[in-house]
């Protein structure tokens, strides 16, 4: 029986994390900017997702269109190689603010009911 | 934009790896603007550049290798941005080649979306027709306009080029050419906007 709960968590797990993941990008983007690369880093690691790493690029494009991030290139004075730095809007800080409302609410809502369903049983 | 070029590895299979990954980056991008495509092959150069700098492989090409393993296959990933580019040229110029392009991707990307753009598809079509019976008039004359036949009922009226016009009333003579002008142009406008519109909601 483990080993059929274990696969339905094998499914649920990532489709959760996956659908935070706009959240967290933007969570991410409001601590400080960042590149690509440093970005899925830090991604992989809250979220502990084993994401293809090209697919925080699609992300990255619809959040610039959608005008909550920013992005502009840096060429180091060094000459290392030149990055892409993207950087949350004032737009995105209030569309982030409004997820972690929803967030904080949702969180509350599923706390009462594991709650109610966990002294229900 | 800055650019850079290729690194220098020590391997020669690594260098290998390295083109081959890029070139079918560069192809997935080859349907859009050469600005656009540039600015995107060069960020993913850069990942990979910082992906293969902090892999602990001891050898080179095998740090190359993981590298684009961890980025991911191109066709995929880019496939969202690809089509979303499409979209937005072709709604931002009104240039229907982009439009067309665009529409043609998302038919595989879920049912919704094949709905949608089968729909607008249609749509751009009824608009190139209408606009099309503009042009066909002058060497058509007989057989391109709202026709109308006379009589008993069920009577019929009709707008298009039709085939057989005997005993049937044209009513717009060549006013038929701006019509069909203007309606085309106004249905494409119409249609594009709202491309826009509904890409501005998702």
């Amino acid at each position: 029986m483990s080993d059929s709960v274990d696969r339905v968590l094998d499914k649920w797990e990532p489709q959760l994390r996956k659908g935070l993941l706009e959240f967290v990008v933007l969570l991410c983007l409001r601590k400080e900017e960042h590149y690509g690369y440093a970005l899925i880093r830090e991604v992989k690691d809250v979220t502990a997702l084993e994401i293809t790493e090209g697919t925080i690029y699609p992300l990255l494009d619809r959040l610039k269109t959608e005008e909550l991030v920013t992005a502009r290139w840096e060429e180091p004075e060094d000459g290392g190689v030149p990055r892409k730095y993207y950087h949350l809007t004032e737009r995105g800080q209030q569309v982030l603010a409004r997820m972690e409302e929803m967030w904080a609410q949702l969180q509350t809502s599923i706390t009462d009911l594991t709650a109610s369903s966990t002294q229900a049983s | 934009m800055p650019e850079f070029d290729a690194p220098e590895f020590e391997e020669e299979l690594s260098a290998r790896l390295w083109e081959n990954y890029v070139d079918r980056i560069e192809a997935k991008l080859n349907s859009l603007r050469p600005t656009t495509r540039r600015e995107i092959v060069q960020e993913l150069k850069t990942h990979l550049l910082d992906s293969i700098q902090h892999d602990e492989a001891e050898q080179e090409s095998v740090r190359v290798l993981n590298a684009t393993e961890k980025l991911g296959r191109p066709e995929e990933y880019l496939e969202p941005i690809v089509t979303d580019r499409m979209i937005e040229e072709g709604s931002n110029t009104y240039n229907p080649l982009w439009i067309v392009k665009g529409l043609g991707r998302t038919l595989t990307r879920g049912v919704k979306k094949t709905v949608l753009g089968l729909l607008f598809g249609i749509g751009y079509l009824l608009a190139l027709t209408v606009f099309a019976l503009g042009f066909l008039k002058p060497f058509f004359p007989e057989h391109v306009g709202l026709f109308y036949e006379p009589g008993e009922e069920p009577q019929r009226i009709a707008f298009g080029f039709l085939e057989q016009t005997e005993g049937m009333t044209e009513m717009l003579g060549y006013w038929v050419i701006p019509l069909s002008l203007a309606v085309g142009v106004l249905v494409y406008g119409g249609l594009t906007k709202m491309l826009v519109l509904l890409r501005q909601s998702e």
